[in-house]
C-alpha cells in the first residue's frame, strides 16, 4: 500500500499544533483527561498512515449489515 | 455537571433546523425524486412521520431522566456494562455521522464552488470553525444559530424569485405508480428526520421546563415544511430530470435570472449553506464531544474538541472512495442505519424503562 507523506506530514504538523495550543489545560488536567486526549491524537496519527479512500472500514462493515435491506430501494 | 449553559426552546429551534436540513436540502431531492419521480413533492410530508415519532420517544425519555443525556441514562436502564457499550456506540455513531456531513459538505464545495481547491481545506476549516464554537459551550452554539440560521432561511426565499417559471402540470399525473414509490422515497428522508435524536442531547440544557416538546414538533413540522417547500420548486422548475443533478436545489437557483439583470444568485445562497453546515457540524461535534467527556468521567469537555476534529476530519475521507460512493451509501443504507440507531434504540430503551419503573413501582 502506498503511503502518502503529505498526509502524515499534516496530520503530524497539525497533532503537535493541537498539544503546543492545549499544553496550559493539560498539564493540570486529571489523569482520565490526558489518556482520553492522546489516545484520540494516536487514534487519528494512525489513521493517517494509511490511504483512507480505500481503507475498509465503516462503511464496508455497514453494507454488509444493511446490504439485504438496501435491496428494497432498488 | 460538565455542562453549565442554558439555552431557551426558540434556541434549541433554531439549532436543530439547520442541523436536519442543512445536509437535506444538497442532496434529499434528487434521491427521493428517483423513487418518487412526480410525486416527488409528497415525499417530506410522510418522512416528517419519522420526525415526530423520534421526537416524541426522546421527550418520554426525557421526562423519565429529567436533566440527564442519552450517554447517562442508558447506563441507569441498561446497566453499567451494557450501558457503556451502548454510549460507545453511539460516539462512534455520532462521529462516523458527522464524518459523513464533513464529506457531504466539502464534496459540494469542491464540485460546484471552488474546483481547483483540494477538498481537505474545506472539512479542515469547517471542522475548525466547529470546534472553536463547541470549545465555547452550548450557550455559544446556540446564540450563532440564531444569527447563521436567520440568514440560511432569509436567503431561501430567494426560490420565491422562480415563481414565474413554475410549471404545476409537472406534478401530474398524482401517484401514477401508487404509493409505494413514494414510500422509498420517504424512506430517504426519514434518515435525515430520526436526527431529532439530537435533541435528547440538547432537552437537558434548556431553561424553561415542560415546552420541549411542543418546540421539537414545531421544529420537526418547520423542517417538514422547508423540505416541501425546496421540493416543490425543484419538481416544478426541473421537473423529473430533477434526478439527473447531484444537487438540484443548486441548480435551480443557478438559473434564476431577473429582468436579466440580477443574476449568480448561488453563491449567495452556497454561503448561506456554510453557516447552516457550520450549525450542523458544531452540533454533531458537540454530541460526539459530550458524550466521551460524559463516558470518560473528564474533568471538562473543551479538552477533546480539538483532537476530536482532526479525528473528524480523517473519518470524513475513511472508506468513501468518491461521491458516487457516498450518494450509494445515502440511498441504500442510510435510512436503514439512521433509523435503527436513532429511532428504533430509543424505543426499545424507553419501553425497557418504563418497564423497569412498573416493576419497581410494584414491590
Amino acid at each position: 500500500m502506498l503511503v502518502n507523506w503529505n498526509t502524515i506530514f499534516v496530520v503530524q504538523v497539525l497533532i503537535w499544533l493541537i498539544v503546543l495550543f492545549e499544553w496550559k489545560r493539560l498539564k493540570n488536567a486529571p489523569k482520565a483527561d490526558k489518556i482520553t486526549f492522546v489516545t484520540i491524537l494516536i487514534l487519528s496519527a494512525l489513521l493517517s498512515f494509511f490511504q483512507l479512500d480505500n481503507l475498509p472500514g465503516p462503511m464496508t462493515f455497514l453494507d454488509y449489515i444493511f446490504g439485504p435491506l438496501g435491496k428494497i430501494m432498488e | 455537571m460538565l455542562e453549565k449553559g442554558k439555552i431557551s426552546t426558540l434556541q434549541m429551534e433554531f439549532m436543530i433546523i439547520p442541523a436536519i436540513i442543512a445536509t437535506g436540502v444538497l442532496s434529499i431531492p434528487s434521491i427521493s425524486g428517483k423513487y418518487a419521480r412526480h410525486d416527488m413533492w409528497m415525499t417530506p410530508i410522510v418522512g416528517s412521520i419519522i420526525g415526530f415519532i423520534t421526537v416524541y420517544i426522546v421527550w418520554k425519555l426525557h421526562q423519565l431522566f429529567p436533566k440527564l443525556t442519552p450517554f447517562q441514562y442508558s447506563e441507569k436502564i441498561l446497566g453499567k456494562v451494557v450501558g457503556r457499550i451502548f454510549s460507545l456506540f453511539l460516539i462512534f455513531f455520532f462521529l462516523h455521522d458527522t464524518g459523513i456531513v464533513i464529506r457531504q459538505y466539502s464534496d459540494f464545495i469542491t464540485s460546484n464552488v471552488m474546483r481547483e481547491t483540494p477538498s481537505v481545506v474545506f472539512s479542515i476549516s469547517i471542522t475548525f470553525v466547529s470546534a472553536l464554537a463547541v470549545r465555547g459551550g452550548i450557550e455559544v452554539i446556540a446564540r450563532s444559530a440564531v444569527i447563521c440560521t436567520t440568514i440560511f432561511l432569509c436567503v431561501s426565499l430567494v426560490l420565491l424569485l422562480l415563481i414565474k417559471d413554475v410549471e404545476v402540470s409537472y406534478m401530474l399525473p398524482i401517484l401514477e405508480d401508487g404509493l409505494l414509490p413514494v414510500m422509498k422515497g420517504a424512506l430517504v428522508h426519514t434518515a435525515w428526520f430520526s436526527e431529532f435524536f439530537l435533541l435528547a442531547f440538547i432537552y437537558p440544557f434548556i431553561n424553561t421546563r415542560g415546552k420541549g416538546l411542543k418546540s421539537g414538533m414545531k421544529a420537526s413540522l418547520y423542517v417538514m415544511l422547508l423540505l416541501l417547500y425546496f421540493h416543490l420548486f425543484v419538481l416544478t422548475i426541473l421537473e423529473v430530470s430533477a434526478v439527473n443533478q447531484l444537487y438540484p436545489v443548486h441548480s435551480i437557483i443557478r438559473s434564476i435570472s431577473v429582468f436579466g439583470f440580477f443574476e449568480n444568485f448561488e453563491i449567495i445562497i452556497t454561503a448561506s449553506w456554510v453557516l447552516g453546515n457550520f450549525i450542523k457540524v458544531s452540533v454533531f461535534l458537540y454530541v460526539a464531544n459530550l458524550g466521551i467527556a460524559q463516558l470518560f468521567g473528564l474533568s471538562n469537555y473543551q479538552i477533546t474538541v480539538f483532537p476530536l476534529s482532526l479525528l473528524l476530519v480523517l473519518l470524513s475521507y475513511w472508506d468513501i472512495p468518491n461521491i458516487v460512493g457516498l450518494v450509494d451509501f445515502l440511498t441504500k443504507i442510510q435510512p436503514f442505519y439512521f433509523i435503527l440507531v436513532q429511532t428504533v434504540f430509543p424505543l426499545f430503551l424507553l419501553i425497557i424503562a418504563f418497564a423497569r419503573r412498573k416493576r419497581s413501582e410494584s414491590r
